[in-house]
């Protein structure tokens, strides 16, 4: 079973890890969003509830740290989601370097299998939450502490057996006595079970089971006598209270431990008493018992007054008054070890807890059990004083035992929502009780007009307790309506209007009656009206039936129709709960897959590809086939053309697989800006275009570490101070966008910033100073030099960046996934950075061309047209060539020049006129630095190839873009038009 | 004939942690990944007891078992509340809605299976 478990909790600790990165990233994300919007509480309780799946699962995988600290994370949150405390700078600081260090610890704990807490941050998280708070949890382990020394010493008491022992009946007394002498405990346990535990599904008799087979002797006693008569009997309440008196080998805790819930037992240890022997537990024992009888006098003061008052004004604060003195009392009772005592609190609580929630109404009933079971409490504590026993529970037991499960629920006065709208809901009940009473005594005292004197007097008093109640709640309407009736009874010439006035009683009678949720059912108006009974309702209603029973005695339609009838109603109903399903599944249709499955997907599809390639090349092969074959290899090439459907269509959607929307990857960011506005006191926006954008995955990852660099840069060295900006007419919130779009073949995502811009000066002469060979200032590729280690214009380092190391590895991170990266900047007005990546992998259509014998391919997204030209026209012009197409002049490139680029001389000896051929064939290019002309030896097809990224060894090459392994097995060069 | 148990979590792998120790047991599993799914869920199949989470999107646990204990059908579904020390507030608004029965997490394995067989045996 251990070993077992051990493998459970691993297999699933991996899911876990897994679940709480995507909690942190979520979270992360959350918590910016809350604090532009702080009383969002969705938004709280989703980043509460993943920092508590969190908490929830590192305690059960073993990761205490964690669990620890991601408590006391969880505390502000709660504090924040309670309204306790509002979402501040400061706190948003803190909850996001409490999720850092959340990730932190689980990187940690991978390695070294434990992980440290950040006291620092415990600490501030404390701090944010009231001392108050604080306080209680020391209480807290305080009492824990003292229970744990109390349970220390009622081990070491002496046994002495009960004498109700001797009281059972023949067999089991002297069974139970011997049990006793060979070392037994006996116990005698009293079930605390309530109708509405058997209403909720849990079954005693299974505990009683476990007993039973805990024991060695076991006695139980039942008495019968309280189940009523047949008619009188309800199903659901639970009449029989057994006790049970067995023999086990078990503790006593261990016998507790039998049930769910340790307070549906009440359990006497028979063979040993706890109280009264050892000399450390009597002394605890007086000191608390004394402690808690002046504490408890008291509470009960306060309690008996607190009745009264509830009595009186129906006040829920004196309600919760009455039920916290219980509570305590409860509490105290059960640390003393007073059974009988906090039974009695335990039922009495209930009451108080079921009136509160308005489970049974307000008598004058519930109020004399209430008194008089504080006088039992009383008469309780007093004996405690004295140092008596405490007395025999009362018949007042009984009676809040009944109310225990007894379900006094008389239809609730309801008045329309929309009314209470402004109410509190805690209040709404007792406040539409309130209203509907008075509204009663006003309608009957008014029936007469004009109102005689001494009804009169009734009636402003229930207005006066009306404004009262409606003050209390808030509602304005009402407060309006009954401050004026009350000023027009006040004054006082009121006899001389008397109908006047009794009209207008009447209309505010009839304004709060439309405010009434009338029962809508004949049935329950009638009820409502008293004019019958729930119990006949129920009877009657009982006897009713179906539609299609009375019809088909009616002899309107025949058995067998009704039959079909409900047949089809049930289909429907069936597909109506089927439409339903269908509905809620749609919402978790995500499964998540192992990165390397589809990495290895890929790459099959990709060998596939190349696979399906070779059948265009032997297909090509049986072009001169005449005959009976020609018509088989007619089909053949039909058949490979659905072939490349397919595999096309497959490649698509397994690269749809590893795309991501890259709002993921730029959402990340509002953290990073975030973090350095409020560091270096900059005010920055951040703006995200093309959210939408898809990103291969893994591009995405690798990039993600050049892109926080990139725009720590803009932020820093870019954007300038406020005051600054102030200076030079700029706003002075600087913004930094983000923008992601699809450009041909790349994807090009940009950082701009609307900053002072790159000094091209500085930049200069530091590059200068490095050893570079520069011409002048305004070379355009001087930009491009920041991308060289060692090169920084930022004359002081600052803590986030300006060391000059960073942007080399953005342009090396960069140029491995194939891509590049440049610069432009306007000094002012901004710089803006661009990193154009090759989406990866995919089929995409190539012109192939030769040169010197050997195919290269140009995707075909460069290919603007392809044109033969006579050798005559192209004219030279110095060492370019150049020739008129459409109206323009374009500049043309010998291939084989471009790609001997290791000795340009002999590649520029290279001209038009050694060519051989009297035409030149030439591909028109428009990349974006416009369009230019590339002389080729010949022009082939057009052909679907798999382009795969260039091997590591040769990403330096800049002009390939990939390669690509053709049908008979040689391998191609894709060229990167933009490099040419 | 072995007994069915739902368990809703919507941390996967807390369910799937249940559920494992669960059928080791010799119990039939039934997951949901929230409120509404387990009501769903529970429409489909009978269950005999209910194991449930309180924090959850949708429908919460609380929200659950309320809405559960309201249908005469599931009144008498003994349910199990995973929660953890510091939402004692919520459990007495659970024990009002009919949840009597509490598994503190962090939790063992082994907890759960003796929680349940004190349950539905």
């Amino acid at each position: 079973m251990d070993d077992f478990n051990k493998k459970l909790l691993a297999t699933y600790k991996i899911e876990f890890l897994q679940e709480s990165r995507e909690i942190i990233e979520q979270v992360s994300t959350e918590i910016l969003l809350l604090e532009a919007d702080p009383h969002n509480d969705e938004l709280l309780d989703s980043i509460f509830r993943g920092i508590h799946t969190i908490k929830g699962g590192a305690g059960v995988y073993e990761m205490q740290e964690i669990s620890d600290f991601t408590h006391s994370l969880e505390e502000v949150l709660n504090a924040l989601r309670d309204h306790r405390i509002e979402v501040s700078a400061d706190i948003v600081d803190a909850v996001l370097n409490g999720i850092d260090h959340i990730n932190f610890m689980f990187v940690e704990h991978n390695s070294k299998n434990r992980a440290t807490i950040n006291v620092e941050l415990v600490e501030k998280f404390k701090s944010f939450l009231n001392p108050e708070a604080c306080a209680a949890t020391k209480k807290q382990s305080v009492t824990k502490q003292e229970k744990e020394a109390l349970n220390a010493s009622e081990i070491s008491t002496t046994r002495k057996l009960d004498n109700s022992i001797a009281a059972l009946p023949a067999p089991f007394n002297t069974a139970f006595e011997k049990a006793f002498k060979d070392g037994l405990n006996i116990f005698r346990i009293r079930l605390l079970y309530t109708s509405e535990m058997l209403e909720n599904g849990y079954d005693p008799l299974i505990l009683i089971k476990n007993i039973k087979d805990e024991s060695t002797e076991y006695y139980i006693k039942t008495p019968t006598d309280v189940i009523p008569a047949l008619n009188e009997f309800e199903p659901l309440n639970l009449y029989l209270k057994p006790t049970i008196y067995i023999a086990t080998s078990l503790a006593e805790n261990e016998v507790r431990d039998l049930t769910f819930d340790p307070e549906l037992m009440e359990l006497k240890n028979l063979s040993g008493q706890p109280i009264e022997t050892t000399g450390a537990h009597v002394a605890l024992d007086k000191e608390s018992v004394k402690e808690f009888v002046e504490g408890a006098y008291e509470w009960l003061e306060i309690a008996e007054h607190q009745v009264i008052h509830y009595e009186e004004n129906n006040s829920l604060k004196a309600l919760n008054e009455i039920f916290r003195v219980v509570h305590n009392i409860k509490g105290d009772a059960a640390y003393l070890g007073l059974v009988d005592l906090k039974s009695f609190s335990h039922s009495f609580e209930t009451l108080l807890d079921r009136l509160r929630s308005g489970q049974i109404n307000k008598t004058s009933d519930v109020i004399d059990i209430t008194l008089k079971s504080i006088d039992f409490i009383k008469q309780c504590v007093h004996s405690l004083a004295q140092g008596r026993p405490l007395p025999a529970l009362p018949p007042v037991f009984n009676a809040l035992q009944e109310y225990q499960h007894k379900a006094l629920y008389t239809s609730k006065p309801v008045i329309k929502e929309s009314f209470l709208r402004d109410v509190n809901p805690e209040y709404r009940d007792v406040f539409a009780n309130q209203l509907i009473q008075y509204k009663n005594i006003i309608d009957i005292n008014s029936k007469q007009a004009p109102i005689l004197p001494e009804k009169r007097i009734n009636i402003i008093r229930a207005l006066h307790n009306l404004l009262k109640a409606s003050r209390v709640v808030g509602h304005k309407m009402l407060i309006q309506k009954t401050e004026h009736l009350l000023e027009i009874f006040q004054t006082p010439d009121q006899d001389a209007g008397g109908d006047a006035i009794s009209t207008i009683v009447k209309e505010f009678v009839n304004f709060i009656k439309e405010q009434e949720d009338l029962p809508n059912r004949l049935g329950e108006i009638l009820v409502a009206d008293g004019k019958l009974s729930d119990d006949d309702l129920l009877d009657v209603l009982s006897r009713q039936r179906p539609i299609g029973e009375m019809l088909v005695e009616a002899g309107k339609v025949s058995e067998d129709d009704v039959y079909t009838a409900l047949e089809k109603q049930k289909e429907i109903e069936f597909q109506n709960q089927q439409r339903e399903l269908d509905k809620g599944d749609n919402e978790i249709r995500t499964m998540r897959v192992d990165e390397q499955k589809i990495e290895q997907f890929t790459n099959m599809i990709g060998e596939m590809l190349i696979v399906r390639n070779t059948y265009s090349f032997l297909i090509d092969k049986f072009k001169d086939v005449s005959g009976e074959n020609r018509e088989a290899v007619k089909s053949l090439k039909d058949n490979f053309h659905l072939l490349s459907r397919l595999t096309n269509d497959l490649q698509h959607s397994v690269i749809s697989l590893r795309m991501i929307p890259i709002r993921g990857i730029f959402q990340k960011f509002n953290r990073v800006v975030r973090d350095i506005s409020r560091k270096q006191k900059k005010m920055i926006e951040l703006v995200t275009e093309g959210n939408d954008v898809e990103i291969d995955k893994k591009v995405a990852d690798v990039l993600s570490d050049p892109m926080v660099h990139l725009v720590r840069n803009s932020c820093d060295h870019g954007l300038e101070t406020p005051w600054e900006r102030k200076n030079v007419g700029k706003k002075e919130k600087g913004t930094i966008t983000l923008k992601a779009s699809r450009e041909g073949a790349n994807l090009c995502i940009r950082i701009v910033d609307d900053g002072r811009g790159i000094n091209r000066e500085k930049l200069f002469e530091k590059v200068k100073k490095q050893g570079f060979e520069v011409e002048s200032i305004d070379d355009p590729d001087l930009l491009n030099y920041i991308f060289l280690p060692g090169i920084s214009t930022k004359a002081q380092v600052s803590e986030l960046s300006g060391r000059g190391v960073g942007m080399d590895v953005v342009k090396t991170t960069v140029r491995s996934l194939g891509g590049t990266v440049s610069v432009t900047s306007e000094e002012n007005k901004g710089t803006e950075i661009v990193l154009s990546l090759p989406t990866t992998m995919g089929i995409e259509t190539a012109l192939f061309v030769e040169l010197q014998g050997k195919p290269y391919a140009i995707p075909i997204d460069y290919v603007v047209e392809t044109v033969k030209l006579p050798k005559s026209e192209m004219k030279h012009a110095g060492r370019q060539m150049m020739f008129h197409h459409r109206g323009e002049v374009l500049i043309s490139h010998y291939l084989g020049a471009l790609l001997d680029s290791s000795d340009s001389e002999i590649a520029a000896e290279w001209d038009v006129y050694n060519c051989q051929q009297s035409e030149l064939s030439i591909v028109i290019i428009k990349s974006r630095r416009g369009k230019f002309g590339l002389i080729v030896d010949s022009l082939s097809r057009n052909q679907e190839i798999a382009i795969k990224p260039v091997p590591r060894e040769l990403a330096h090459i800049e002009i390939i873009s990939g390669v690509s392994i053709l049908g008979d097995g040689k391998v191609l060069l894709v060229l990167n038009p933009e490099k040419l | 004939m072995s007994k069915t148990i739902l368990v809703v979590d919507d941390a996967s792998s807390m369910r799937g942690l249940i559920g494992m120790t669960l059928k080791s047991a010799g119990y039939n599993v039934v997951e949901a990944c929230d409120g509404r799914d387990a009501i769903c869920k529970i429409e489909l199949q009978p269950v005999n007891m209910m194991i449930s989470d309180l924090n959850m999107p949708n429908m919460n646990g609380i929200e659950l078992v309320k809405t559960l204990k309201t249908s005469a059908k599931y009144k008498f579904l003994p349910i199990v509340m995973l929660t953890t020390e510091s939402e004692e507030s919520k459990k007495q608004e659970g024990q009002q809605a009919g949840a009597k029965a509490w598994i503190v997490k962090p939790f063992k394995p082994e907890t759960v299976l003796k929680v349940v067989k004190k349950i539905i045996g």
